[in-house]
């Protein structure tokens, strides 16, 4: 009987030890799936308990705030509406983050660290502390280019919510100062909420898809704001001056490419003018000259040049960015594709935020900015651990173009007849460009791209307006009040 | 006899290391206190001494009882009872309290023990008492049980505000009841003419308790909806058959016998058959069924090898964690270390208790010791497995740890029963 006493202790040695590797299956092989899988409430439990970092803008002004519960419950707060999908929001559950608030989530949730004091903090079970983040934004130059949008719409009998987009940026360093996409929403439903299912809906049904960031991840045609690019690329590769003159029909049109006629009426000449030089014709926004000049460029120069203002290109930035292009894939760019491209028609598809960046190229002598969010990013013990990527991301045309399309652009403003009057501002040279955009809408989009002080640009602009009409009524006084308060804020 | 007249010789080993196991106690208990409020107020150190005290004084007075009993599953015990009462505490202050005080009545159950009934053997003489009371118990708990946390099932008996769960004493009764039987029948129970299929059996009479038990297990399956005490009894009975047969053929047959048995169940009676489903996909359950058993796993993951530290983790988010999942809450404060060394603690005691068993004086003896310790062993079996997956979810109490008067109780009289076999062996330390 002893022996069959042992062999049952044998037979409790063996379950005793299947049951220990089960232990360290679940302790510690397939540890790391169940502590991040979603559906983990502690999971839940750790983050709203990370004393997740805040985020201001350039001078300190609090974009994100948060609140700390006496549970230990934290949550954000959020501030300005008009950054909702800039900032994006932070949820603890299946909605997740977006925004800077996704993509600076390892610095602010204080993932990145591996700094000895948040290894100590965490064997203490101190709360994790998050990064500080400190954006290039200037509140006040945001507050300004929602006031001039609003201002701006009421004055031209537009709806209070028609979607639009404007970005304002520094094209010495690409820090953009302002970014505003209408319709935006109010995150503090979403953000640091458990049950937001109700607030997804109600910002769903909120007309003009809310959610979506227009600067970065609208495709619009640019209309005649893309003559800057044609305009440089002409000058660049040396077929034109500023100088060329067009006259009679070349100037006037009606002008047929391949069987298709570009009527008369988008000559956009002053009553009584019948033949412009390209300094005008860009003045004035002539599109049957510029459809000659893209056909004198040819397709490849023409595609080359969109290619090195990072057409075709991802855009490096703090948020995803929608690529902008003149060919659609599965279409031919055809004699018609091009001459219509070459004013901003066709095939073009473009973001505010790459219009903004072919405006900083002219601003700053040839040489495109990478635009960058973030200026500084702060340890909770104040040093320093990221944020300026600022730098170049090409250089598409060369000095002396770049100063002969600002030249040109100085009159779209300032000249006889020009487009851009509107832009004016007492006391500063501005330079700009407008366009008036074909959707195939009732009403075109009114855009304009914009920089000032045109001999030293500490700004550049660049505003749509969805169905605005005219881009000299609706989109450049926007681009204006925007250009002045980022003039007076400036440093 | 407590005025006896037997020479007193101190159990120094079992004192020592009570006071061993006290100092981890108390470590944990302060650990605890030191997460929750950053200090070691005076309810810490009250239930410590409280509990501390009970100890040392049930052992002085075993010294008196049960001289030259085992002085080493009492400390092992004390040691498990502590670690119990500190998680607890931590889950519910106030369920804590209650915990210690019926680790208090357990001490006192022992020291009974210890007294009546004067001599094992005697409990040989009544084998049929034991078991018509154990199933007297059943049978009341099914018709005039109470249901208590709405489970759908009688499983309590209720006395005056008191309740217990006859369960917990039913697998005494059983264990004891096996033993006589089994030393009395084991001749004819290993030897037989009776040739079926192949296997040689004895004659049909003395497999009725096999039957029985057979029968027992799957009542309490499908009419209690009792797995866990189901293979806790199938478990008992068939380890105790081979111990006193040394044939393996009776622990197969009756594991097939039952695995066929709770086959047909899971097609016929739909609660199993959940239960059967969430175990084998627990995610596709997870709002309802699997939930518990879901964030078992998450408590376990969280835990990790070094554990969240006493205090520091979530347990709570654990439904019934004082109980059923007493095992998840320690696996994500204490981690796998802490677990590692709780396993050990069980098999030092179950090994003592084979120690036991081996040494014990006649066959009856032998048998009881190892029916008890397999107690501990598959109820500890039985519950760490549904916790981890390894096999069902059954609601058994984990020994000593979990949060329950009967089941403590029930447990510590198997201490003084297990203490008395080893002192009647004459063992010395």
């Amino acid at each position: 009987m002893n022996r069959n006493i042992r062999r049952l202790a044998v037979v409790f040695v063996v379950v005793f030890g299947l049951i220990s590797l089960d232990l360290v299956y679940w302790q510690v092989i397939d540890a790391g799936n169940l502590n991040s899988d979603p559906r983990n409430v502690l999971l839940l439990e750790k983050n709203e308990r990370v004393l997740r970092g805040r985020i201001f803008d350039r001078n300190g002004i609090t974009l994100v705030g948060r609140r700390v519960h006496p549970d230990g419950f934290v949550q954000p707060v959020y501030g300005d509406p008009s950054l909702a999908q800039t900032i994006g929001y932070h949820t603890f559950f299946r909605f997740g983050a977006v925004g800077l608030e996704s993509s600076l989530n390892p610095y602010l949730s204080g993932k990145t660290g591996t700094s000895l004091q948040q290894t100590y903090a965490s064997w203490l079970h101190r709360p994790v502390l998050g990064d500080d983040v400190y954006l290039t934004i200037d509140d006040r130059v945001q507050r300004a280019a929602v006031t001039a949008i609003q201002t701006e719409l009421a004055a031209n009998g537009l709806a209070a919510d028609t979607p639009s987009a404007a970005i304002a940026l520094n094209p010495q360093n690409g820090q953009v100062l302002a970014m505003v996409s209408k319709p935006y929403f109010d995150p503090t439903c979403i953000g640091g909420q458990f049950f937001v299912g109700r607030c997804v809906r109600n910002i769903e049904a909120i007309p003009g898809h809310a959610f979506v960031n227009r600067v970065t991840n609208g495709l619009y045609p640019p209309g005649s704001t893309f003559k800057t690019l044609t305009l440089s690329a002409a000058i660049d590769t040396g077929i034109q001056s500023l100088s060329s003159q067009y006259r009679g029909t070349a100037a006037t049109g009606p002008f047929v490419v391949d069987g298709y006629t570009i009527p008369n009426t988008a000559n956009n000449l002053p009553p009584g003018t019948t033949s412009a030089d390209l300094l005008h014709a860009f003045m004035w926004s002539d599109n049957i000259v510029f459809a000659q000049v893209g056909l004198k460029l040819g397709r490849s120069r023409f595609i080359d040049y969109a290619h090195r203002f990072m057409l075709g290109h991802r855009i490096p930035f703090d948020l995803p960015v929608s690529v902008s292009g003149v060919l659609t894939p599965g279409e031919r760019f055809d004699p018609v594709a091009l001459a219509t491209s070459a004013f901003g028609q066709g095939n073009d598809h473009v973001t505010p935020l790459q219009m903004a960046l072919i405006a900083s190229t002219i601003a700053d002598g040839g040489r495109m900015p990478r635009p960058i969010l973030v200026k500084s990013i702060k340890t909770p013990s104040g040093s320093v651990v990221g944020g300026d990527t600022s730098g170049t991301l090409a250089n598409p045309i060369n000095g002396g173009t770049a100063s002969q399309v600002r030249h040109a652009m100085v009159e779209v403003v300032n000249g006889y007849y020009g487009s851009g009057f509107e832009a004016k501002i007492p006391g500063v040279t501005v330079a700009g460009k407008t366009g008036t955009a074909q959707t195939g809408n009732s009403a075109p989009d009114a855009w304009f791209i914009s920089f000032a002080p045109a001999q030293h640009p500490t700004v550049a602009v660049a505003v749509v307006v969805e169905g605005g009409g005219e881009g000299a009524f609706v989109a450049s006084p926007i681009a204006r009040q925007i250009m002045q308060a980022a003039l007076q804020y400036g440093e | 006899m407590i005025s006896g007249l037997r020479p007193y010789r101190p159990r120094v080993l079992e004192l020592s290391s009570i006071i061993m196991a006290l100092v981890l106690v108390g470590a944990a208990f302060a650990l605890l206190a030191g997460a929750e409020t950053g200090r070691i107020g005076t309810s810490t150190m009250l239930r410590l001494a409280v509990y501390g005290l009970a100890a040392l004084a049930t052992s002085l007075l075993l010294s008196r009882l049960l001289p030259g009993a085992d002085q080493l599953l009492y400390p092992l015990v004390v040691l498990l009872g502590g670690v119990g009462l500190v998680e607890i505490t931590r889950l519910s202050p106030s369920l804590g309290d209650r915990q210690l005080l019926w680790l208090i009545v357990g001490d006192a159950v022992l020291l009974l023990t210890a007294v009546w009934p004067r001599n094992v053997g005697w409990l040989r003489l009544y084998k049929y008492t034991w078991a018509f009371i154990g199933f007297a118990l059943i049978a009341i708990t099914i018709v005039h049980g109470a249901d208590i946390g709405n489970s759908g099932y009688r499983r309590w008996i209720g006395f005056h505000g008191l309740y217990l769960q006859p369960v917990e004493f039913l697998k005494i009764f059983m264990v004891i009841f096996f033993a006589a039987y089994l030393d009395e029948k084991r001749e004819l129970l290993a030897g037989g003419r009776l040739v079926l299929a192949g296997i040689r059996l004895p004659p049909f009479q003395y497999l009725i308790p096999l039957l029985v038990m057979w029968g027992l297990s799957l009542l309490l399956l499908v009419r209690q909806d009792d797995l866990g005490s189901a293979l806790l009894f199938l478990g008992i009975f068939l380890a105790m058959l081979y111990v006193g047969t040394s044939r393996a053929i009776y622990p197969v047959l009756g594991g097939v016998l039952f695995a066929m048995g709770a086959v047909g169940a899971y097609f016929v009676f739909s609660h199993v058959r959940l239960r059967t489903d969430v175990w084998l996909n627990p995610w596709g359950y997870a709002t309802t069924g699997g939930y518990q058993l879901i964030q078992g796993l998450y408590a376990f993951a969280a835990g990790g090898i070094a554990g969240q530290g006493l205090g520091l983790g979530n347990p709570n988010l654990v439904p019934v964690a004082s109980t059923d999942f007493i095992w998840s809450a320690l696996g994500e404060e204490l981690g796998l270390a802490g677990l590692a060394a709780l396993l050990l603690v069980y098999l030092l005691l179950i090994f003592r208790g084979l120690d036991i068993a081996v040494t014990a004086r006649d066959g009856f003896q032998k048998l009881l010791a190892a029916g008890l310790v397999s107690v501990f062993a598959i109820q500890t079996i039985v519950i760490i497995g549904g916790n981890t997956r390894l096999m069902p979810l059954t609601g058994v109490p984990l020994p000593f740890l979990s949060y329950g008067g009967s089941s403590i109780v029930a447990n510590f009289a198997i201490l003084g029963l297990l203490l008395k076999v080893s002192r009647e062996a004459g063992r010395e330390p």
